[in-house]
């Protein structure tokens, strides 16, 4: 008699981790199809439509050009190939920064789907990220076309370079478990967050070589324990120089083990909660 | 006894709730009460914000359900009733998962899903995006969604807007898709809030017959409604919920009944928030 009856499962109790992670795997289509839709939208009514995500930071490797490498002349001290090593860095940085964007938007841009329908949420920052990580895929192709344009040669080293990234959008993906979860608190995170990214970038040595600059020794191992930092030297010395750093693997790889870890944490707190207002 | 015991053991569902006459429940509200906080409109401004040493906004405690208890058995459609503002909604909302009770709990067989109207699930993709992301949300898989697409599009009657962007949908061509997009999986337990309202006659006999084809398949149906007269031809069992409470629980017809009487004899609104 016991088998006619089904099993009643109590709603609304937060699954434990090994279920939620499951319930994630399980929607995995939902957030391999969120990010695609995403790009349709968003460049639908340009004439150049998904070429924006590769022009956009190559206008933008000129225009730093201009002020940084002309006009200020940073790249006489320290950096050999000045374009190279801003297209490396600015690249690098980009991935973080629009990780973080999309991250923050990830909830609040699909209140609709939230107040509807009950599935993991953390699956929308994880969307968002891989929507980032499909636009960085043309932008490493584009990256790499120019650096051979300013005279690099080819080297072995460049294999690693997917490698770094693999390794930094973990990193990305807790930032953007944060931004996502902060933004639903504070929706003006939103336009903060440019500033602050702003700042990040200024601090992270996307346009000079720190080496050449600071002078101070503590100051400088400060400075080169910044992720960002970390992530674009890693991709400047397999680019340019061909060279890698253990040192530099092992602190990428805990900066995105803390990231992804804290991220997570904090986003999946508050699951029962987003779209409530 | 032993039925009552296993399911206890199992789930621990007050016990001699799970099954009651040899019949197999779906959902069982113990006691569930639901409070939100309503923050104030008036937004504060920067000087009081400081003044108040950077507390939260205001808000008030909205006891929206207290103390609902029901159970629901396989191939029931319950009708539920009440005035604006008696705590329906958000009982609906707190059944499909979407709101936690504060205090009490839902037991279910599967996950209820809901269907509200004019929830655009993503106004600036296509229909077609919609609907995948929809059913993919609802946790079908693209194989599952590619076999049924073209018939939850048939269903919704919006074939030749599919492309277009949601936002350039009627309200009712919206309410059609969404309807078409939860109650293609054919949920176990679905719950409707007000959906059937908006569409043509055309579909409403549609989708009147696409929740008795969900009920022959033993599940259970909830609907909101205050189109008394369409709940209780579609509806084996009425719900009237009055301030957060259940009034009356029964045969449609006696608890319409009731209800409208009670319209009539008290203008009594329930209490402004």
């Amino acid at each position: 008699m016991s088998q006619t009856h089904p099993e009643l499962i109590r709603l609304g109790t937060p699954p434990g981790l090994r279920d939620y992670l499951r319930s994630i795997w399980h929607r995995r289509e939902l957030a391999t199809t969120i990010p695609l839709g995403q790009m349709k939208a968003q460049n639908q009514d340009t004439v150049l439509g998904n070429l924006w995500h590769l022009l956009n930071p190559l206008l933008l490797v000129g225009v730093y050009y201009l002020v940084f490498g002309l006009i200020l002349d940073v790249g006489d001290r320290g950096a050999d190939n000045y374009v190279a090593f801003l297209t490396a860095g600015l690249f690098t940085f980009f991935f973080t920064r629009k990780s973080v964007q999309s991250g923050a938007k990830a909830v609040v841009s699909n209140l609709g789907l939230i107040r509807s329908i009950k599935f993991p949420r953390a699956v929308l920052p994880i969307a968002a990220v891989l929507g980032e990580v499909l636009a960085m895929g043309p932008a490493v192709v584009a990256m790499v076309g120019v650096v051979t344009l300013t005279g690099e040669r080819p080297r072995l080293m460049w294999l690693l370079i997917p490698a770094i990234y693999a390794l930094q959008a973990v990193f990305n993906l807790g930032l953007a478990f944060v931004a996502a979860r902060a933004t639903d608190h504070f929706h003006d995170i939103e336009h903060v967050l440019p500033y602050l990214l702003t700042i990040w970038m200024y601090l992270s040595g996307v346009f000079y070589e720190v080496n050449a600059y600071l002078t101070d020794e503590t100051a400088l191992r400060l400075f080169k324990l910044n992720p960002a930092y970390v992530f674009m030297e890693l991709v400047r010395g397999a680019l340019l120089h061909g060279t890698t750093d253990a040192w530099l693997w092992l602190l990428a790889s805990g900066w995105s083990l803390v990231a992804v870890g804290v991220g997570f944490a904090y986003f999946r707190a508050h699951e029962e909660a987003y779209g409530r207002g | 006894m032993a039925v009552a015991e296993a399911s206890a053991a199992h789930t621990d569902v007050p016990s001699g709730v799970a099954a009651s006459q040899g019949r197999l429940s779906t959902v069982v509200a113990d006691d569930v009460h639901v409070t939100y906080r309503v923050y104030e409109d008036r937004r504060s401004s920067l000087r009081q914000i400081v003044a108040n040493r950077f507390r939260q906004r205001e808000y008030r405690e909205v006891a929206a359900v207290r103390g609902v208890s029901f159970q629901s058995f396989h191939g029931e459609a319950i009708g539920i009733i009440g005035r604006n503002g008696s705590g329906k909604s958000t009982l609906l909302r707190t059944l499909a998962g979407l709101m936690p009770a504060t205090r009490g709990a839902v037991y279910a067989s599967s996950s209820p899903v809901l269907l509200g109207v004019g929830a655009a699930l993503h106004p600036e993709l296509s229909g077609r995006r919609n609907v995948i992301l929809g059913a993919l949300a609802l946790g079908m898989s693209k194989t599952e969604i590619a076999q049924r697409f073209d018939e939850i599009v048939d269903f919704a009657g919006v074939t030749d807007h599919i492309d277009m962007p949601l936002r350039t949908y009627s309200s009712g061509m919206a309410a059609r898709l969404h309807f078409a997009i939860a109650s293609a999986m054919t949920p176990q337990i679905l719950l409707i809030d007000e959906a059937l309202a908006v569409g043509d006659e055309d579909f409403k006999d549609k989708s009147a017959r696409r929740l008795e084809e969900l009920r022959s398949r033993a599940g259970t149906v909830f609907i909101v409604s205050h189109s008394l007269g369409a709940l209780a031809d579609s509806c084996s069992r009425m719900l009237w919920i009055d301030q957060g409470r259940v009034r009356a629980d029964g045969v449609p017809a006696q608890v319409i009944d009731d209800y409208r009487r009670s319209l009539r004899d008290g203008p009594k609104r329930a209490p402004p928030l």
